[in-house]
């Protein structure tokens, strides 16, 4: 009886695990009201450099200003997150941006292998409407 | 009469060996078992010498090993990238309001080789160059303060949503490379996969399809 519940709970942790593996981070409640285009790209290198790139166009005479967050999650227990130390504030990188296109980066060393999960978060301000919040979110292996 | 036991047990005896007085002794029964039985018991002592016997002999135990196996290919199948393919798609899911964009095929982690564009129109030059680990960047600008975008994305690791209310879609084929171009009033913005990269370029002002398709095609 014991072995049976053990086996449903691996098989159930099993699922889970693809489950979450399968399911993007995309978020389909976007607003598009002040944003062309929003991206962010994560490499680490085999040292252990993460490099967090992100990209933003505003519509032109629309876009006043723009907040990007960035910060770094390692992940542990296969579902939980926890934030990455990286002598910030609030372990997190603020950019202001007052142009309609912004390029930049952030660096960080890693001191110890596994799944790290880039967040980048765009809150782009301008008269199209109320600000957009976008959220890239890369998963890297190190 | 009365009888004693013993005189019933004897009495008995008699009887069970008279009635079985025909059948023969099983020293002279001919018996042969068919061979169907033979391969049956022969597979079965092998399949309890066997080390995995003891996670396979009940009905229970091998429905749990198939959804185990099940599990383990469906979440290998999906943690695997193909591995015969060569080439980087784009993979779009586009919702009311926006294109969330990412790429399946063999992508590329770092920027290798540099790309940049040999033809941009007359009057831009090259203003700003910018590279990390995850992308290259040049911009060119003419007098009129229009500008020139070009950004050059690992495919790896890279997120992008694009804006779907307002600004036109369309597709065009450069060289056999599908781009997708989008235009809204006083811009265009055109993306596509060459070489396993994510390429993105954004135009200020206007520019007519052939000028576009003359910069994209200059890429080296």
């Amino acid at each position: 009886m014991q072995k049976t519940r053990i086996v449903s709970f691996l098989l159930t942790v099993l699922l889970m695990s693809t489950l979450l593996t399968v399911s993007s981070s995309a978020d389909y409640s976007v607003c598009f009201n002040n944003t062309v285009y929003a991206s962010t790209s994560a490499n680490v290198t085999e040292t252990g450099l993460l490099t967090a790139s992100n990209r933003l166009i505003g519509f032109p005479d629309v876009m006043t200003h723009a907040f990007i967050t960035t910060y770094v999650e390692k992940r542990f227990l296969l579902l939980f997150w926890t934030r990455v130390d990286i002598g910030e504030p609030n372990n997190q990188w603020v950019d202001y941006v007052y142009e309609d296109t912004y390029i930049g980066a952030h660096v960080v060393q890693l001191d110890s292998k596994g799944t790290y999960r880039v967040t980048a978060v765009f809150e782009v301000f301008g008269s199209g409407g109320p600000v957009d919040v976008i959220t890239c979110q890369p998963v890297v292996q190190y | 009469m009365s009888m004693s036991i013993c005189d019933v047990k004897a009495a008995f005896r008699q009887v069970a060996t008279e009635e079985f007085k025909d059948i023969p002794g099983e020293d002279m029964i001919e018996w042969r078992f068919s061979n169907q039985f033979e391969k049956k018991m022969s597979k079965l002592i092998h399949k309890e010498k066997s080390f995995a016997w003891k996670y396979v002999n009940t009905a229970k135990k091998r429905l749990v090993v198939a959804a185990l196996i099940i599990v383990a290919l469906c979440a290998a199948a999906c943690g695997v990238s193909p591995l015969r393919t060569r080439v980087v798609n784009f993979f779009r899911r586009v919702y009311e309001t926006s294109i969330y964009i990412t790429f399946m095929g063999d992508k590329v982690d770092s920027i290798g080789h540099k790309y940049t564009f040999s033809y941009v129109p007359e009057g831009f030059a090259k203003v700003c160059e910018y590279s990390d680990n995850a992308r290259y960047f040049v911009k060119w600008k003419d007098n009129n303060n229009n500008v020139i975008q070009l950004t050059q994305s690992i495919t790896r690791e890279t997120d992008a949503y694009i804006d779907n209310e307002i600004i036109n879609q369309q597709k065009i084929k450069i060289d056999g490379k599908i781009i997708e171009v989008y235009t809204f009033d006083g811009f265009t913005l055109a993306e596509w996969t060459e070489h396993r990269y994510y390429f993105c370029i954004y135009i200020t002002g206007k520019r007519t399809m052939p000028v576009l398709k003359e910069i994209i095609g200059s890429l080296e």
